[in-house]
């Protein structure tokens, strides 16, 4: 298939590196102790091994440290690794860890040179739902209709079928060992699929695109004085997006929108134990995994503007509901006005500054909160280098 | 009055676009034992975004010639981007694990060079040149 192309070794090697400070008023959010103070927790560096075999054959790993308040603790992390194939523009497979797409940003929501702010939109973009939405262990399939006569065909696909990893230090993992008397309660990851579509419209710099995403998982658990079970809650987490990107000149717009459905269930045996006990006993074990389950629905619109001078401004707004049949109630919903700008020393370095104006605070971590306060605010900052 | 003000406005959109405007040619470069004879921008676009890995269902690779001012004309009227935004596009490639970085040079004799030694690469140039091995394609 590849006669006459020369093939070569020649990897190159990349990486990236930035330290951060967050700052949040009234509440920690994303990052522990980020109202106190602020924090420096927030650091992240990666090494990037790549190499093209042919213009149709290629190897990328790449390895990864961060630092995410309580997630991660500068551990050395397989970001990715895997060989990708490209039988034909229509058709490429790729098999390993891969970077799992979903929306316009997921697959790169890690490379922070990528982009002018420094987190993507938290209303869809989570950073606390990373580590199980950050790749796929699998094989992929993807590949482009275009034709450049009829512009309507330019299709572009994107699909997976596999599993995910979940560390120990998952937020939610974190949130039930606290909320329980669980020690070993685990979330495990049984299979994972998606894909994403992407269509280029006829009109010039706008794209259209649609992702789904489902995983099904389950947790064990091991409370004092009950049984202790590996299979005792089955997890299941579908998401998709709707996505609109348009450019025009240096402006950049992107809006999308998300529905994110969380569905847990005891499983049979485990539901037979908790029956057997008095009500007091069982409620607060129901009541603490019913918020697993879950319609969430959210949106943002982003606009970045490049400027002659390096400097790379933006705005964005979005709206996080954990129930969209209950918006309305404090606690049920959370609103972003985020202002921000990227500036580029050279062609390494660059600094980026952004405050987030919030309103609300539906799913934010409860580290600690010392203000009943519906307005607060989430200000970061970050230097980083990518060669 | 309106409506000759918003052709006006979309006659100024159309033109900063830098879509068809351009008024001259600019050439695809290659080995002259490479098999393409035609190619049109849109193609040779999404070759450089990383996009796609072949031109007419051919694998090649692309080469990104740095000289002035042929990099910054090809990136704006063929890429249709800005040169940061272009760079941007490639990390994300690259840190996805999607392609490596393009060969990059920064004479055109380095890239005539290249581009005898593995005739799948192609590269780019404003100007049409007589240089042994090379061949010159319009882009459409």
């Amino acid at each position: 298939m590849e006669a006459g192309l020369k093939l070569s070794f020649d990897p190159e090697v990349h990486g990236f590196a930035s330290q951060g400070y967050v700052h949040s008023t009234g509440r920690d959010f994303l990052v522990k102790e980020s109202s106190d103070g602020g924090s420096f927790n927030l650091f992240e560096a990666a090494i990037n091994v790549s190499n093209s075999f042919s213009p149709k054959t290629h190897a990328s790993v790449q390895f990864l440290s961060r630092d995410f308040g309580d997630e991660g603790n500068y551990d050395v992390e397989l970001d990715f690794g895997y060989v990708d194939y490209r039988f034909a523009p229509e058709l490429g497979f790729r098999l390993g860890k891969v970077r799992l797409p979903l929306g316009l940003y997921n697959e790169f929501r890690d490379i922070d040179a990528s982009r002018a702010a420094i987190f993507h939109n938290q209303a869809i973009y989570s950073e606390e739902f990373r580590s199980f939405l950050n790749a796929y262990q699998g094989v992929g399939v993807y590949g482009g209709l275009a034709h450049a006569k009829h512009s309507f065909l330019n299709i572009s696909y994107n699909a997976f079928w596999g599993n995910t990893s979940i560390p120990d230090d998952f937020y939610l993992n974190r949130e039930y060992e606290a909320r329980l008397p669980s020690p070993g309660f685990k979330l495990a990851p049984d299979k994972m699929m998606g894909f994403h579509l992407s269509w280029d419209a006829p009109l010039e710099g706008l794209s259209l695109g649609y992702s789904y995403t489902l995983m099904e998982a389950h947790f064990g658990l091991g409370i004092p004085g009950l049984p202790a079970m590996e299979h005792a809650l089955d997890f299941k987490a579908s998401q998709s997006v709707i996505s609109l990107f348009y450019q025009w000149g240096d402006w950049a717009f992107s809006a999308e929108r998300m529905s994110f459905l969380l569905d847990a269930n005891f499983v049979p045996a485990y539901e037979s134990i908790l029956s057997a006990l008095p009500p007091e006993a069982s409620l607060p074990l129901r009541g603490a995994f019913a918020s697993l389950s879950e319609d969430v629905e959210a949106w943002y619109v982003q606009l970045e503007y490049e400027t002659l001078v390096d400097v790379f401004p933006f705005i964005s707004y979005g709206e996080f509901y954990a129930n969209k049949d209950n918006k309305g109630s404090i606690g049920s919903y959370r609103k972003d006005l985020t202002i921000g700008f990227r500036y580029d020393l050279n062609e390494w370095v660059y600094g980026k500054i952004e405050n987030h104006f919030m309103h609300g605070h539906s799913a934010v971590n409860t580290f600690r909160q010392s203000t009943k306060d519906d307005d607060w605010n989430l200000f970061v900052a970050r230097v980083a280098v990518s060669f | 009055m309106g409506a000759l003000r918003f052709v006006l406005v979309l006659s100024l959109m159309l033109l900063y676009s830098g879509g068809a405007w351009a008024s001259e040619a600019l050439y695809l470069v290659t080995s002259d034992q490479s098999p393409w004879v035609s190619v049109d921008r849109t193609e040779v676009r999404a070759l450089f975004i990383g996009k796609k890995k072949s031109l007419k269902r051919i694998p090649c690779a692309p080469l990104i010639y740095l000289g002035e001012p042929d990099y910054s004309r090809f990136i704006k009227e063929v890429v249709k981007n800005s040169p940061q935004r272009f760079e941007r596009n490639w990390k994300k490639m690259l840190f996805s694990g999607k392609a490596t970085l393009p060969m990059r040079k920064e004479n055109m004799e380095e890239v005539f060079s290249a581009l005898r030694e593995n005739t799948s690469r192609v590269s780019f140039s404003l100007l049409k040149t007589e240089a042994e091995g090379i061949k010159f394609i319009p882009i459409r």
